[in-house]
């Protein structure tokens, strides 16, 4: 079911006014396709001097540096650092899980994703917003420039949320589809019966800088359930018969705080972020503090 | 402690009730569904609670372990747990001796009379016996009745004790506690035991009001007395005569006593009511018997203190058979004796036959009676009357017929009076005459006797008689009984030994036809004879003693029309005598048949000591004093409702364990 969630839930005017200081931050330098407003790990065209190296035959003679030739007689290429643009690719999970919670984790899924969004697209960063569901897609690739902003909202405001998502298919696609490195941010619920390792390894073995945002509702976090009951998988109709008493709750708890715990463990051992959020945590205390504070955003 | 009900029933409801609550643990519950994001960790958590399951979940269920423990209590319950009786002796084996007697039908102020308190006692007794417990009931009163022989059948015991039904009758023990050791005995003798102790506790509900418990000896058990009653509130009529005039047969008096058995002053009118209309009322004031503290220590009421006792009589003119009752406006504890009935047959002259070979003495004494027919015969002629002459309807047609010196064997079923001679009839020999005897004793109780005096009577020579029982020496003298009562099936001889003549019947054998107490002497005879018989005044009996009434021949069964209601019957013995026992109801009985004009029996309580109902706190048997108590003592203490109450707590904290645990 599509749900057609105004541009203005997403993002509001004083909270892009305050996203408009914010830029996106790699913790590794990626070749981009064009120049951008971010150093790029190549040596470039930019004016920003960066070494020198010996002159060697070919070498474009506008570089030379003429003045060390008059002190040194030696023939020295100036090398610049290279501004290129940054690959920012945000993984949405639309799965009918996601639609689960007050409030809803699609919708703040959707609303850091905006935000993200945003923020590349005004610092000239390449962005791209994939979300997957019943199946993978679909996809608003390559995206760049404040102007797009009004098309990545519309985007994000009527993504599907159904179906049952495969998290490990989906990375897989992902992956294969997109070969530029970059920085991606998975935004999921992670709840994935086939689990998450498979998934995550996808995209590490791209060398993303990864960013995996665990979303979790508070009646997820804090189920309030009592009595006997049956509780139903939203996704796979999945069934499960519990009689809730104090030892359900903590060994849930306990089951929880441990599976969190492994994703956070297998991300930070190969070098991904992970972060933890509850619905209830204000989406902008998210984005201005906690990214930050991850340094994804500066 | 000790469990009432059988082994088996706490264990078959602790089966059947532990499988299913167990079972009920494994059993899906409804369970209200509800939408979550994910299964996933639910089901890794119910997963990790199973991990040894299904003991480690049993074994960590509180609620279980509680329900468990209500189910035990539950159990334990029905099992109905009892301590100890105070009176631990009661042993395994108990008679219920039940007192039906006139004075347990004593209503106390509660409105309950004593039967149904002694009978909710003893149902609680039975309740309260364990399985291995036997009992038996015995309902007593004049004659003691086997109501229920040794059972452990509870329901059986139950039914047999409500089933005892009061009666007017006195209470005797002897006989109940004969009839239980009998039974106990039987008991003792199929299982083999040996012992001398005690084997049975006999438990008995009374007042205490028990005419033999001075003779009662209890060999082979424990008497437990368990006391009912506490009203003192009794007047009662204790006596009651009703006759016709002699020389005005049509005018009949009646005569009554009442006593007044209570603890205060009491003011009453007594009633005479005739064939069932209202005749005429007299008042009484009657002192009490003794101060209400002294009443309970009283074992018999004894002599009346003055005022304590008032007569009452009434004289009115009856030509027909009437039916007589003395009634008490007061209503007490005890109605039984608050009426007394009597049955005044209509007038009838008597006809008497003298046999005589000539005794002017005694014709003119007789002659001097006034009656209806009086026939002088010589012994010739007796003996060759027509046998239509003599009989009438299987009977003589004489009501009293004398015989001076003549013993026949010709008697037919009547009344004679023999002088110096004897009936020819089995059981009674003449051995000659004794001479020089002196007489020794009589008995002036007797009706016969009534107001004759013989210290002045001087006999020569008697018959030496030899009579075997039940003939009743009324004048003993120093060589043999000198007046003889016998009784024999439709017979009644009273028997002279001495005549007023000589053998030569020249010379007078006795002074005693001069003297005036003869002629008293033959009144009291005639009338005791011809009384006895039905055919004159009519005979009132006890509660208790049967009712026996002459009927024609090929007369088989008889009805009996009881006071309460109740239609009986009864068979005619070969003697032409219709013989009824069940007279435990005091009234009026009728006794009816084809071809007989019904016969009016009355039957009075007329017993001092049933109306005698103060408390009696002491029972003195032949062994001594026994302990009067209350059912309480001898009764296990049950402790069901302390099990019931710990179930209900068990049942409080099952549901606190539960709602805890589902406030999450």
């Amino acid at each position: 079911m599509a749900i057609a969630t105004k541009t203005t839930e997403l993002l509001d005017p004083d909270f892009i006014s305050r996203l408009e200081r914010l830029d996106i931050v790699s913790r590794k330098v990626f070749l981009g396709r064009m120049k951008g407003e971010r150093r790029s790990k190549r040596k470039g065209r930019s004016v920003e001097f960066a070494d020198y190296r010996n002159y060697v035959v070919g070498d474009d003679l506008r570089f030379l540096d003429w003045n060390v030739y008059g002190r040194l007689e030696r023939l020295f290429i100036k090398l610049f650092f290279e501004e290129e643009d940054l690959h920012v690719s945000v993984l949405l999970d639309m799965s009918r899980s996601m639609n689960f919670g007050e409030p809803a984790k699609a919708l703040y899924a959707r609303r850091v994703a905006a935000a993200i969004a945003y923020v590349g697209l005004v610092k000239y960063n390449r962005v791209t917003l994939c979300a997957f569901g019943e199946r993978f897609g679909p996809e608003l690739a390559g995206v760049r420039g404040r102007h797009r902003v009004a098309r990545v909202l519309d985007y994000l405001a009527n993504l599907p949320c159904e179906g049952e998502g495969s998290l490990t298919d989906a990375c897989r696609q992902f992956a294969m589809r997109h070969p530029q490195r970059g920085v991606v941010v998975l935004l999921s619920d992670f709840l994935d019966k086939d689990g998450f390792e498979d998934a995550l390894r996808y995209l590490i073995g791209r060398r993303y800088d990864l960013y995996a945002i665990q979303l979790l509702s508070p009646q997820e976090i804090r189920p309030e359930l009592a009595g006997d009951l049956r509780l139903r998988d939203v996704e796979d109709g999945d069934v499960a018969e519990i009689t809730v008493n104090r030892a359900l709750l903590n060994r849930y708890k306990q089951n929880l705080n441990a599976y969190c715990g492994q994703l956070k463990t297998f991300c930070t051992r190969r070098d991904a972020n992970y972060l933890f959020a509850g619905t209830d945590v204000p989406f902008d205390e998210l984005v201005l503090t906690f990214l930050r504070r991850r340094g994804l955003l500066r | 402690m000790t469990f009432l009900s059988p082994w088996y029933v706490p264990v078959l409801a602790a089966l059947a009730a532990a499988p299913p609550l167990l079972l009920l643990y494994f059993l899906k519950l409804k369970r209200r569904e509800v939408a979550i994001s994910s299964t996933l960790l639910w089901r890794q958590a119910v997963e990790d609670l199973r991990v040894n399951s299904p003991f480690q979940r049993l074994r960590n269920s509180l609620l279980l372990w509680l329900q468990m423990a209500i189910v035990a209590l539950a159990a334990l319950a029905l099992a109905e747990p009892a301590g100890t009786a105070v009176d631990a002796n009661v042993d395994k084996t108990m008679v219920l001796l039940i007192d039906c007697s006139a004075s347990m039908s004593s209503v106390e102020p509660d409105g309950r009379s004593r039967l149904d308190i002694a009978r909710e006692q003893a149902i609680q007794l039975i309740d309260a016996m364990t399985a291995d417990n036997r009992a038996m009931v015995i309902a007593l009163a004049d004659r003691s009745v086997v109501r229920a022989p040794f059972t452990s059948d509870k329901d059986a015991l139950r039914e047999a004790v409500r089933a005892i039904a009061p009666t007017d009758s006195p209470g005797t023990l002897a006989e109940a506690v004969r009839l239980a050791e009998a039974h106990v005995a039987v008991i003792e003798e199929e299982q083999g035991a040996s012992t001398d102790a005690p084997r049975a506790d006999f438990l008995l509900f009374t007042d205490g009001r028990l005419a033999d418990v001075g003779d009662v000896t209890v060999r082979h058990g424990r008497l437990h007395v368990v006391a009912v009653g506490a009203t003192d509130d009794n007047v009662g009529i204790v006596a009651i005569d009703a006759r016709r005039h002699y020389e005005r047969p049509e005018h009949v008096m009646v005569l009554g006593r009442v006593r007044n058995f209570s603890s205060a002053d009491v003011e009453t009118d007594v009633s005479l009511w005739v064939n069932g209309a209202l005749e005429s009322v007299q008042s009484l004031t009657l002192a009490p018997l003794a101060d209400r503290d002294q009443l309970p220590g009283m074992e018999t009421a004894g002599a009346p203190p003055e005022d304590n006792e008032a007569g009452v009589a009434f004289e009115f003119d009856a030509p027909a058979e009437a039916d007589i009752e003395l009634r008490l406006a007061r209503e007490d504890a005890l109605a039984a004796d608050n009426r007394a009935f009597a049955i005044v047959p209509p007038p009838r002259a008597l006809q008497v036959l003298l046999v005589t070979p000539g005794n002017r003495y005694l014709r003119d004494l007789v002659a001097a009676i006034p009656l209806g027919t009086f026939v002088v015969w010589t012994p010739a002629e007796y003996e060759q009357a027509d046998e239509s002459k003599l009989v009438e309807g299987g009977r003589s047609r004489y009501d009293v017929i004398i015989l001076d010196g003549h013993s026949t064997g010709r008697l037919a079923p009547g009344n004679y009076m023999f002088f110096g001679a004897v009936p020819l009839i089995d059981g009674l020999t003449s051995r000659g005459l004794v001479n020089d005897g002196v007489i020794l004793d009589w008995d002036e109780t007797h009706p016969i006797l009534r107001h004759v005096a013989l210290d002045a009577v001087n006999v020569l020579a008697w018959l030496d008689i030899e009579a075997s029982p039940p003939a009743v020496t009324i004048i003993e003298a120093s060589n043999g009984p000198v007046l003889t009562l016998v009784r024999r099936p439709r017979h009644q001889h009273l028997i002279c030994a001495f005549g007023f003549f000589d053998a030569t019947r020249e010379m007078l054998n006795t002074n005693w036809v001069f003297d005036e107490s003869l002629v008293v002497f033959m009144l009291n005879s005639l009338r005791y004879l011809t009384g006895t018989t039905g055919q004159g005044t009519q005979q009132s009996l006890t509660v208790g003693e049967p009712i026996t009434v002459p009927v024609p021949p090929r007369v088989a069964r008889v009805t009996v029309q009881r006071p309460d209601g109740r239609r009986d019957e009864a068979t005619v013995q070969s003697e032409g005598l219709a013989s009824y026992a069940q007279t435990d109801r005091a009234g009026i009985y009728r006794v009816s048949a084809g071809g007989m004009d019904p016969q009016s029996v009355a039957i009075n309580l007329l017993d001092e000591r049933e109306s005698f109902v103060a408390p009696y706190p002491r029972l003195h048997v032949a062994a001594g004093e026994v302990r009067v108590g209350t059912v309480a003592e001898v009764r296990p203490r049950p402790l069901w409702p302390f099990v019931l109450m710990a179930m209900a707590g068990l049942l409080l904290l099952e549901w606190f364990v539960y709602s805890r645990r589902m406030r999450v």
